[in-house]
């Protein structure tokens, strides 16, 4: 595949005033154009084009090659149908847009190891926007403007808004015309593709996006670069020294540098200023006596005056000789943090369960060992199975397991074929709150399967399951979708585990048939929090007990009071702080 | 409003939590309890519902409702008539606010998440509800429509009940506003509308969202130059008098620092942050867009910045913590602080903050 890079350019509303564009700005020890030009040198041997989305000053092509001296700086409309006249139908275009910058970095592999229906489909890598816990809430409202209902989206794969585009794959062939590629942004490209019929497919960006053409993105990606730059590993680690870029850099005895700091070339710190990292000091610049520059970042060449304070603030264009105090461009609107967010401590994540590998291991070993010796009880029951009605012995629905992820749950079938349809006239007769669909006496078993259904003999064929990985014997009951819907934490908690065969519901709860929905979520929430070997063999003697006729078992012999996890809190202390 | 109709609105505030994480922040506290500006979360919707007129609330919660009672009972408004009330098994939202609202003769029932802060104007919901007969009126974030892009709304935590909504809602079992209330309403006809608001309300869903409403109150309150009460505030510095800070240290941006802080030689603390009760930064450390609890003790020279750090937690002296959550605590009994840098009087502290010069 012969790919042929664009990287588009633009200048952001915080750029106005400067001479600087987006891929000119300083980002870690080089500047973004240096940073996307190592990336793409992976995946293509052809020299980079530029793209100017806005109106190049004259000296732009030359501060461009100053940096990669073989770019093409590619201006406009007629330029670009000038450009595309040189190449093939069988080359491929692969355009990236720096202002929807993949949280997770850009990983130009990843589109073309796609595999796409069709390999001659244009590809996109979409940013979908993605809530931080991946639960996202949409109301959804008809035309009068009546809310129908709130519609919940779990996955943050099935939100189905884009928010942009962050690079895209092309192929020639589809006669693609300079007015087109200039139209700006590549959300717009893909929009005019898809309008003129040209086939494409969307790419999810994991782990989401940061809006390069917003100041708080900017410096949300420059501390990243400056964490790598300083550090090696990113997060946590122990920052070293401040960072040196070049030469020539003055720092008075007197200026403190706290923090990863990357200082390039000839930059002049002067007495008593203080530099609060993670901060970004371009090429030349000068950063007055007593000022602060905290967390920020400096374009090269600007000067800091005496007495300054710069707090969070992308600086780019030159600051006036009386200056005012830079404050957070912050409008009043509330803005959630780009990026991710604080993750718990090493120490922490150690302490978590070391049980669930383990009781993985045992699972497997256990369903094996009870496949072989129950294989013949198995085989006896599929052939009554079959014998009884017409229709195969077993039944696979589809529920979802840990992390979401869909599998079928087999069990014996112990209903006549066509059941889920009669479901429906038979909801109105549902015995229980809650979204459990359970009649006293369900017309649609069949008479063996009522025997199975007494005996819980239906459930034998999840063994199955367990041997695969998809269950376990003791968890929570895996749950068909739409029961999933109800209650978040409920869903939460549930998907953290691997459902099981058996559970603390079914042991301890009072009433066989009519267990009601709010006992399910206490029982479900419990065990998640409560996980042990301990517990789970409590669970099982349980339900040996329970299936030998005896009855339920207390809660507190499985977790004893003294063992419920309560949230730590501390003493009431003065009233505020 | 006169009173009339004021005596018929009844606010609830939504604080229920099911603890089940073991993800490291989920269990340091409860959600509605998580200190936003040395405030709990939910105070802000009590206040809210107060300054929009509404004289009582319920506020429901399922197991932690002894310690909302005990934090929250002193944060309620003057003049606000606060009960609680906890669900022995879990009734869900909908639920909850039937219960709340059964037994008494109120036409409208606010409901609000009891981990936002709502920023939209009451009355000018209420105005809404009622001239639009609604039977709920759901307040969303509206995101504006784009090219290739349908507008967005999500609803944003608050909720305006008619008491016929409420006499739909089940007695017993799970009830939940989204996924039961709304689709019957709306198959039984009933009007639910929506009310937009432009910008986001603040919500606090895990550790990173809440650094981001607790740095987004702390910037409010230096821009609207509120005091919390008890503090004085110098620039955008607010600090209580038994706090002490070293004349050499440095503060940049709103910072909070509360009640007998002890900031030592040559910290930095870069705001938007704020410090707890009782915590200790050491000399030479620098705290910066962190939220720092209760009696914790950040070590000399170390550098802490988009945290947050427990009660009682201990950063060991040099470490470098980034985005992290900080709860270990102390490996041996600290040494008791000696008070060797100390500034008695708050005026001192006039040179200290970093004020940016305003024009």
């Amino acid at each position: 595949m012969n790919l042929y890079p664009i990287l588009l350019d633009s200048r952001p509303s915080y750029l106005e005033g400067s001479r600087s564009s987006l891929l000119l700005v300083p980002l870690g020890t080089g500047t973004l154009l240096d940073h996307l030009r190592a990336r793409l040198s992976a995946v293509s041997l052809n020299s980079l084009a530029v793209c100017p989305t806005f109106e190049p000053d004259p000296d732009y092509v030359a501060r461009v090659q100053r940096i990669y001296p073989q770019a093409r700086v590619i201006a406009g409309a007629h330029a670009l149908d000038g450009y595309l006249a040189r190449l093939e139908p069988s080359d491929w275009l692969f355009m990236v847009d720096p202002r929807c910058f993949p949280a997770d970095g850009l990983d130009p592999e990843s589109l073309l190891h796609h595999t796409s229906a069709d390999p001659r489909w244009a590809r996109h890598l979409v940013a979908l926007d993605a809530s931080v816990t991946g639960t996202k809430e949409h109301v959804d409202v008809d035309r009068e403007g009546r809310v129908r209902r709130i519609q919940r989206y779990y996955d943050a794969v099935t939100w189905p808004f884009a928010s942009g585009v962050a690079c895209s794959l092309l192929p020639c062939s589809c006669r693609l015309a300079g007015r087109e590629l200039d139209l700006g942004s590549l959300a717009d490209l893909r929009l005019s593709l898809a309008g003129r019929g040209v086939p494409s497919r969307d790419l999810p960006m994991p782990g989401g996006a940061l809006d390069l053409s917003e100041e708080r993105g900017l410096l949300a990606l420059s501390e990243r670069f400056i964490l790598e730059a300083t550090t090696g590993t990113g997060r946590g680690a122990q920052a070293a020294a401040p960072l040196f870029v070049g030469n020539h850099v003055v720092i008075h005895r007197s200026a403190r540098i706290v923090g990863p700091v990357v200082l390039h070339e000839g930059v002049v710190v002067e007495e008593n200023a203080t530099i609060l990292g993670p901060a970004l000091l371009g090429a030349g610049v000068r950063v007055g006596p007593n000022a602060v520059v905290a967390q920020s970042m400096v374009a090269p060449g600007i000067s800091v005056g005496a007495d300054w304070v710069i707090r969070h603030r992308a600086v780019f264009a030159d600051l006036p000789a009386n200056p005012p105090a830079l404050r957070d461009p912050a409008s009043g609107g509330y803005h959630p943090a780009p990026g991710p967010g604080p993750v718990d401590t090493a120490e922490q994540i150690e302490r978590r369960s070391r049980y669930p590998p383990l009781k993985h291991a045992l699972d497997l070993t256990l369903s094996l060992l009870m496949l072989l010796v129950l294989s013949p009880v198995l085989a006896l029951i599929a052939i009554l199975v079959r014998l009884d009605s017409k229709g195969s012995a077993l039944y696979g629905h589809l529920r979802e397991g840990q992390g979401g992820k869909v599998f079928r749950c087999w069990k014996f079938r112990t209903m006549v074929t066509g059941a889920a349809a009669l479901e429906r006239q038979l909801k109105a007769q549902s015995q229980v709150d809650g979204p459990q669909f359970k009649i006293e006496r369900d017309p649609r078993v069949t008479r063996v399967g009522h025997m199975l259904r007494r005996s819980n003999l239906d459930e034998l064929p999840q063994i199955l399951n367990v041997l695969r990985g998809q269950m376990s014997f003791v968890g929570p009951r895996p749950s068909p979708f739409r029961e999933n819907q109800l209650c978040v934490p409920w869903r939460e908690g549930r998907l953290s585990v691997r459902p099981g065969i058996t559970g603390l519901w079914q042991v301890c709860r009072h009433d066989r048939d009519q267990g009601d929905f709010h006992q399910w979520i206490q029982y479900d929430l419990l065990y998640v929090r409560h996980q042990s070997w301990l517990v789970d063999l409590k669970i099982l003697l349980a339900t040996v007990i329970a299936l030998a006729g005896r009855g339920h078992v207390p809660l507190e012999w499985i977790i004893p009071k003294s063992q419920l996890r309560q949230v730590g809190l501390e003493e009431p202390g003065p009233p505020i702080g | 409003m006169d009173g009339s109709v004021r005596s018929s609105l009844q606010g609830v505030i939504l604080a229920g939590s099911y603890q089940w994480s073991e993800v490291g922040f989920d269990r340091l506290l409860p959600r509605p309890l998580l200190p936003v500006a040395h405030r709990p979360l939910a105070s802000y919707a009590l206040r809210w519902l107060d300054e929009g007129g509404i004289s009582g609330a319920v506020v429901c919660a399922n197991a932690g409702s002894r310690a909302l009672r005990a934090r929250l009972s002193s944060q309620a408004p003057r003049g606000m008539n606060l009960t609680f009330q906890e669900d022995p098994t879990p009734r869900g939202p909908a639920g909850c606010v039937r219960d709340a609202w059964f037994g008494s003769n109120v036409e409208t029932v606010v409901v609000v998440d009891g981990t936002t802060i709502p920023v939209v104007d009451l009355q000018a919901v209420l105005d809404a509800h009622f001239r639009s007969g609604a039977a709920v009126t759901v307040v969303v974030d509206a995101a504006p429509a784009q090219p290739g892009r349908p507008g967005i709304q999500t609803p944003s935590g608050v909720f305006v009940f008619d008491r016929r909504a409420l006499e739909l809602v089940a007695d017993r079992g799970f009830q939940d506003i989204k996924e039961n209330l709304i689709p019957h309403l709306y198959k039984a006809g009933e009007l639910v509308a929506t009310f937009g608001v432009p910008a986001a309300t603040p919500r606090v869903i895990n550790a990173s969202t809440y650094l981001s409403v607790n740095q987004w109150t702390v910037e409010q309150l230096a821009e609207k130059g509120e005091e919390l009460p008890g503090y004085f505030a110098l620039g955008d510095l607010q600090a209580h008098p038994t706090a002490r800070l070293a004349l050499d240290a440095v503060i940049v941006g709103p910072v909070l620092v509360g009640p007998q802080v002890r900031v030592d030689s040559g910290a930095t603390i870069v705001g938007p942050a704020t410090i707890g009760f009782g915590a200790i930064i050491g000399a030479g450390a620098m705290v910066s867009r962190s939220a720092v609890w209760r009696r914790s003790v950040i070590g000399a020279e170390a550098v802490v910045d988009r945290c947050v750090v427990a009660d009682q937690a201990y950063v060991a002296a040099k470490a470098v913590l980034m985005g992290t959550v900080a709860a270990e605590r102390a490996p041996r009994p600290a040494a008791a602080p000696t008070d060797r840098e100390r500034s008695p009087r708050f005026a001192n502290l006039a040179g200290l903050v970093r004020r940016p010069i305003v024009p």
